[in-house]
């Protein structure tokens, strides 16, 4: 814990590894995990072809991944993104981050190519280039298996693509476990382009901590603090699909690639009870008591994990197949494969848009693509993997526009060229979609989700946690900017420590958060970290990750704005009808937006701001 | 006139059933939780409300299809009630 290396990796021929102690000041000012990645590739790797070797891909440990407690088995998976062309990172959780701070390693960079298909083995200080022919064409939970048997290793954690990451389908995850999934902007493609299959990686050696008994006392109390708040109690019990039932009820869980109102009565069939018939009980990831996810079975078919809330409403709702088997077996075959669900199943609802509209024919579509139609949805999830039929065209993802006609563009719903797609809540909880404009990743709602503002909170409630004014009616625009800014900074450190969203100011106020952080650094690593240098190291972060987007040309105001959809078509029916992004709202948030990051009025960071923060 | 209450989420496993029928003219949520807690179970008001007497965060209630804001909210003759868990979110993941 004291001392952390980065090791270095470069797969093409005849070129040697090395590695490195990460310098403390890193730590010190980036945190660890998504924040070292951000460092790392701002200052060393400057933008390159996403698909080309010189694409680093970048293993990043959180500064407490592998404590116990906070959900700590995140890490981070960085590299410029071959879906959205700009700026990919992804947050993944399972077992994989602590077993290599085990190792011995924090950060993990890859370059190069190899010529044939290898894997990457990591066993303490060796790290070996291994064979993986056999292994390519398999799917992610057969890699894990086989290479389990192989090594004679049951414990053995491995990072693995699909059959979708080595044909590059731009949506491309690479999983660990049934699920877990490094999933959004493409780094499985990064990965396949690398001839990289797999990194398996089993250490031996301890986590050594500056305060050991205070810091077990410590993260117990924490954790039976947490343990009794009736969310985290509703959350281990119904994992996120417990979301369905307020999402549809609420009226902001669309239909139809946002086009449609809710499903009312019918998107009842799928609330989170409908998944017990197929559930074994709920899993966890390291280091996690609320075991949020679900195991499931469907009689004489695989057992998996999952399915989130996002697969319900990314392909049950936006597709209007209200079947839970429909959604597990969306799941389960989407990360066979190795691909994000969100994109992919966004893609599927872009096609059936396409088609409705008749901008492609029967034939380009090679079948109907009907509204409803579960099963030509699950056809369409195996021609992407395998980029077979119109699976090729939608494989490119946001590059799929190239190859079709000029009107399917609106349809796809996008923020730098990253996929956005049927957001639920997209035009209706606004510091949400606010959020979207802006988010250093393109559209994605990871960077800054507020969503606090849901609650229905008292409005002093919402003041103090965010030291300023911010409206608790999620349909005002009050405040947000302050919203988003907040929980930007807040999830940059988390992610950095190596923690879980769900176990931060995310599904409620009153969850962990700076306080205990600094608690716990202190603890750990006998730091004397103030609230205050954890708050700048997240707008370090963050302001690194917005220079990176002004280097690939997507940094300015122009490029913060949401899809047309959003901003032009009203949401057409149920409890949100009318609700739309207003632009003048939009723009009034943008200013305030910049002000409170330091940046200036097109969105630049000042060079005051850079100076202060330190970032070179 | 009676009102239904349909449950979804971690009250339903508390209470053991998906569906309650309340006896009388609840006019606010707050009515409506006391009489389904004085007919059913004392457990129901404990839970759905917080230590100030309002719906607890980590609920949401639902009359006639649109959120209710507070236990004075209004129920209205013949609207069904709705109540789920509730986490932020419902929106990506
Ligand atoms: S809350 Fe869920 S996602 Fe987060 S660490 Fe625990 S099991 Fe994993």
């Amino acid at each position: 814990m004291l001392t952390r290396k980065i090791a270095y990796v470069d797969l093409s021929p005849d070129v040697s590894g090395r590695t490195e102690t990460v310098p403390p000041e890193w730590r010190r000012r980036y945190v660890g995990a998504r924040g070292v990645n951000m460092h790392l590739l701002y200052s060393r790797y400057p933008p390159v072809d996403p698909l080309s070797p010189d694409n680093p891909l970048i293993f990043g440990c959180g500064l407490l991944t592998g404590l116990p407690g906070f959900g700590s088995g995140r890490m981070n998976v960085t590299a410029y993104s071959p879906a959205s062309g700009n700026l990919g990172d992804s947050n993944v959780g399972g077992h994989f981050g602590p077993e290599l701070r085990f190792a011995g390693y924090d950060h993990l960079v890859i370059t190069g190519q190899s010529p044939r298909p290898v894997y990457l083995l990591i066993q303490d200080d060796r790290i070996e280039i291994r064979d993986a022919s056999r292994l390519w064409g398999q799917t992610t939970l057969e890699t894990q298996q086989m290479l389990r048997h192989e090594l004679n290793d049951d414990r053995l954690r491995v990072l693995t693509i699909g059959p979708a990451g080595e044909r590059l389908v731009r949506m491309a995850s690479i999983i660990t476990g049934p699920k877990d999934a490094a999933g959004r902007f493409g780094m499985g493609a990064v990965m396949g382009s690398k001839n990289l299959k797999a990194v398996a990686v089993r250490g031996s050696q301890d986590l050594t901590v500056a305060h050991p008994r205070e810091l077990l006392d410590y993260g117990r109390e924490q954790l039976d603090a947490l343990w009794r708040r009736k969310w985290v109690q509703a959350l281990g019990r119904q994992g996120t699909p417990l979301l369905i039932a307020p999402a549809n009820e609420g009226g902001w869980l669309l239909t139809r690639n946002d086009q449609a109102g809710p499903l009312g009565e019918r998107g009842r069939s799928m609330y989170a009870e409908s998944l017990e018939p197929y559930s074994l009980g709920m899993a966890s990831c390291f280091g996690c008591t609320v075991h949020c996810r679900h195991r499931h079975e469907i009689k004489g078919g695989p057992r998996g994990e999952g399915p989130e809330y996002s697969v319900f409403g990314w392909g049950a709702a936006n597709l209007d197949v209200p079947d839970t088997e429909f959604v597990i077996r969306a799941n389960d075959l989407v990360n066979a494969y190795g691909m994000d669900v969100m994109d992919t199943l966004v893609m599927i609802g872009f096609a059936f848009e396409l088609y409705q509209r008749g901008i492609i024919s029967r034939s380009t579509a090679g079948g109907p693509l009907e509204w409803g139609d579960g099963e030509t949805a699950l056809a369409l999830i195996h021609q992407i993997a395998r980029r077979e039929g119109i699976g090729d065209i939608l494989a490119e993802g946001s590059y799929a526009l190239a190859k079709l006609p000029r009107e399917a563009g609106p349809y796809l719903l996008r923020v730098k060229n990253a996929i956005v797609g049927p957001a639920p809540g997209g035009r209706v909880v606004k510091s949400f979609a606010l959020g979207h404009s802006v988010a250093t990743i393109g559209g994605h709602l990871h960077r800054n989700r507020p969503g606090i503002d849901v609650l229905g909170l008292p409005p002093q409630v919402l003041a103090d946690l965010y030291e300023g004014p911010a409206s608790s009616d999620y349909r005002s625009y009050e405040g947000k900017a302050r919203m988003v800014w907040w929980h930007e900074l807040l999830y940059a450190v988390c992610d950095s420590l190596g923690f879980c969203r769900f176990q931060t100011v995310f599904n409620s106020p009153h969850a962990p958060q700076y306080p205990q952080y600094q608690r716990l650094i202190q603890l750990a690593l006998d730091w004397d970290m103030s609230v205050e240098e954890l708050r700048e190291a997240g707008e370090r972060i963050y302001t690194t990750e917005r220079l990176l987007l002004g280097r690939l040309g997507v940094g300015t105001r122009e490029h913060d704005t949401l899809p047309q959809r959003w901003l032009e078509e009203p949401v057409a029916g149920g409890p949100c009808q009318g609700e739309v992004i207003d632009q003048a709202q939009l723009d009034r948030f943008l200013d305030q937006y910049y002000a409170l990051h330091g940046w200036d009025n097109n969105g630049q960071p000042r060079p005051d701001t850079v100076k202060a923060l330190g970032i070179a | 006139m009676p009102v239904r209450v349909r449950l979804f989420g971690r009250l339903r496993g508390i209470v053991g059933c998906d569906e309650l029928v309340v006896q009388g003219s609840p006019a606010t949520v707050g009515e409506l939780v006391r009489l389904l807690a004085q007919q059913y179970d004392t457990r129901i008001q404990k839970e759905l409300l917080d230590e100030g007497g309002d719906i607890d965060h980590s609920y949401a209630v639902f009359i006639g299809g649109q959120r209710a804001g507070g236990t004075d909210s209004a129920v209205q003759e013949g609207q069904e009630v709705t109540i789920t868990s509730m986490i932020a979110g419902g929106f990506g993941c």
